[in-house]
């Protein structure tokens, strides 16, 4: 599993479309954190509805490197397809975890924080639900299910834009509430990590759609 | 011995669409080279995918594939910027290889394959020809169970044609199984040991070495009684197009199917003949029990187009399974007895052509006496027969007996059996 990870990252390292979501990340860090002064929350709100959007993004980049052909080609050397997708949600997962270390650190030095234990585990835990969630929803929006890019990229805006302005609808934008509620951190935890364990969910449903439905085309 | 790879039943279709793939029984065992021979959109990627466990079934069943598998595509376009040894160096990791072993591999293979432009190029730099050994190369990181092959030789030079040819008697040596196609009879019957043909989602038995007749024919009549072409003796393939049915036919069948069709309002309208295709013995180096095949045939398995040669030994006209002989077991022998050997085995060929030209025969024609039908009398797709012992018709398709349509002849009212008449039977 380790040697498709690398794979997976190889891919798309090589293929350089990481560039363009990687940039709007830390651009989107920088501008919404430097100087930042108030609750340390609220700066990682921001760092989350960015990684969200960022991963929806580099989870369909990573997945669109292989054409059809070259998938199939990694599927029999794999032993099979599950494995590969396997191999690209984790890949994804280490992403995500990359981006929020940098997300999480950023902030300390560019703004003026309370810097508290539970106030960087609020931090670590919503990057990582948002993270997890744009996961999800790049995986259904990626080229194993959507085929043409321009319904891709108009299934993947409508799923981003309904996780984020609809509240009703879990986990980024209870979530986002939830962050600039002005609560004490401690009391965030709690919810927090229930909404980590729905996205982790998600990812795991959308994986299973997009192999269900991706075999019916093979 | 246990097939590497069995399918029982096989179908394919895509979102309600046309059936890709009916009924296909295919078992294929260690050290075969199974070529599948069709043309343009006839389902051989498609058997092959499934084969390779990239394509799952809409119907039946496989009941066995190695994990193993090294799957080589028609085409490799990729827009990828990684190099191709940094490419194979992946492949072989995911295969279970350490960095160093796959990169000395994927040298090897890129250096005997002769890559143009060097193993650093990027994969989207690559012309066909070269992305197709990169195809080739990934395949065999690890020496598979099973190699798939589709239109391999697609692209590749003269030179890589050979390298091919030896990688895939290679695996084939090692005790792996191939299966590769290509829609050129000849390409096929020069690697495999198995020819199959599928043609229109079935899969039968290639008549390789046999001479082939294409006909044309046409409803000239608009309410000519039209029989399933596709269970006629010798029909291998057929397309209707309008008022137009386009047959493929061995050669020695033609006349008899011919006649049949001017009897019952169908004209000719074209005929082509082609000389038999020379082939290698399609069974070179491998003996099987003609028994065994109609076994096969009874227990729903698939049934091969397995040619008899005498056996070596005295008194063995008829080894076993177990007494097959490798190709290279044979290559090993003076080569008087080769001579010998294939002379014998020409004369079982003939006779077995022979044999089942008869059988096929007595199922064209269902009057009882075994003789073609005169002019005027009807095709008839109904299956009376069932409860009549099948021969064992090499038919690849062969779960179960195919009911095969015939002709019914009735007798005259006027009691005279040697005037039939035309009567539909249902």
């Amino acid at each position: 599993m380790i040697a498709l990870v690398r794979y997976s990252l190889s891919m798309l390292v090589r293929s350089q479309a990481y560039i363009a979501p990687v940039v709007v990340f830390f651009a989107g860090v920088g501008v919404f954190t430097t100087g930042g002064a108030g609750p340390l929350a609220e700066a990682y709100s921001a760092c989350a509805l960015l990684l969200f959007l960022c991963m929806t993004w580099l989870t369909v980049a990573l997945i669109n490197t292989e054409d059809r052909t070259q998938r199939a080609m990694t599927a029999a050397a794999a032993g099979g397809e599950p494995f590969v997708l396997a191999g690209n949600v984790l890949a994804a997962a280490v992403i995500t975890l990359s981006l929020t270390l940098a997300g999480l650190i950023y902030p300390l030095y560019a703004g003026q924080h309370p810097i508290s234990g539970p106030g960087l585990a609020v931090g670590l835990i919503a990057q990582l639900t948002s993270g997890f969630a744009g996961i999800a929803v790049g995986l259904l929006c990626s080229r194993l299910l959507i085929r043409h890019t321009g319904v891709a990229v108009l299934a993947a805006l409508g799923g981003v834009g309904v996780m984020v302005l609809f509240r009703v609808v879990p986990p980024v934008a209870p979530m986002l509430t939830l962050l600039e509620s002005e609560r004490a951190p401690e009391t965030m935890l709690t919810p927090l990590t229930g909404l980590g364990a729905v996205s982790l969910l998600m990812v795991g449903a959308s994986a299973a759609t997009v192999y269900v439905v991706g075999r019916r085309q093979e | 011995m246990a097939g590497l790879v069995e399918l029982r039943g096989v179908g394919k279709r895509y979102n309600r669409s046309r059936t890709v793939l009916d009924d296909i029984d295919l078992v294929i065992y260690p050290g075969e080279v199974v070529g599948v021979v069709g043309g343009n959109g006839s389902g051989k990627s498609t058997l092959l995918r499934i084969v390779a466990g990239l394509s799952p079934v809409t119907s039946g069943r496989v009941i066995a594939r190695p994990r193993n598998v090294g799957y080589v595509p028609e085409r490799f376009p990729t827009q990828a910027r990684i190099s191709a040894r940094s490419y194979l160096k992946h492949i072989g990791r995911i295969k279970g290889l350490s960095t160093r072993d796959a990169l000395s591999r994927a040298d090897e293979l890129l250096v005997r394959l002769a890559l143009v432009g060097g193993a650093n190029s990027e994969l989207r730099r690559l012309s066909k020809g070269n992305a197709q050994k990169v195809a080739v190369a990934q395949a065999l990181m690890v020496p598979p169970q099973l190699l798939v092959l589709d239109e391999p030789w697609s692209g590749l030079d003269a030179a890589a044609h050979d390298v091919l040819a030896e990688l895939i008697e290679e695996t084939a040596r090692d005790g792996g199984a191939v299966v590769f196609t290509d829609h050129r009879e000849a390409v096929v019957s020069a690697s495999a040991s198995v020819i199959y043909r599928i043609s229109g989602g079935r899969l039968s038995t290639a008549a390789s070495g046999e001479a082939m007749a294409f006909l044309e024919l046409v409803d000239a009549s608009l309410d000519a009684p039209e029989p399933d072409w596709w269970r006629l003796p010798g029909v291998l393939e057929a397309q209707r197009e309008g008022a137009v049915v386009r047959l493929e036919v061995v050669s020695k069948y033609a006349d008899e199917l011919m006649f049949q069709a001017l009897g019952n309002g169908w004209s000719v309208q074209s005929v082509r003949r082609t000389a038999p295709v020379p082939v290698r013995d399609a069974r070179d180096g491998e003996e099987v029990d003609a028994a065994d095949d109609f076994d096969d045939e009874r227990d729903g398995a698939a049934v091969r187009e397995e040619r008899e040669r005498p056996a070596r030994e005295p008194g063995g006209e008829h080894p076993s399974q177990d007494d097959r002989v490798g190709r290279d077991q044979r290559d090993d022998e003076p080569d008087r007895d080769e001579r010998d050997d294939r002379e014998a085995r020409d004369e079982h060929d003939e006779r077995d052509r022979r044999d089942a030209a008869d059988r096929r025969g007595d199922q064209l024609w269902d009057d009882g006496r075994s003789r073609p039908a005169r002019p005027g009398e009807a095709w008839d797709a109904a299956d009376d027969r069932d409860d009549a012992p099948q021969p064992p018709a090499p038919a690849a398709n062969a779960k179960k007996p195919s009911p095969r349509p015939k002709l019914k002849l009735v007798k005259d009212t006027d009691g005279d059996d040697r005037k039939p008449v035309a009567e539909e039977v249902r």
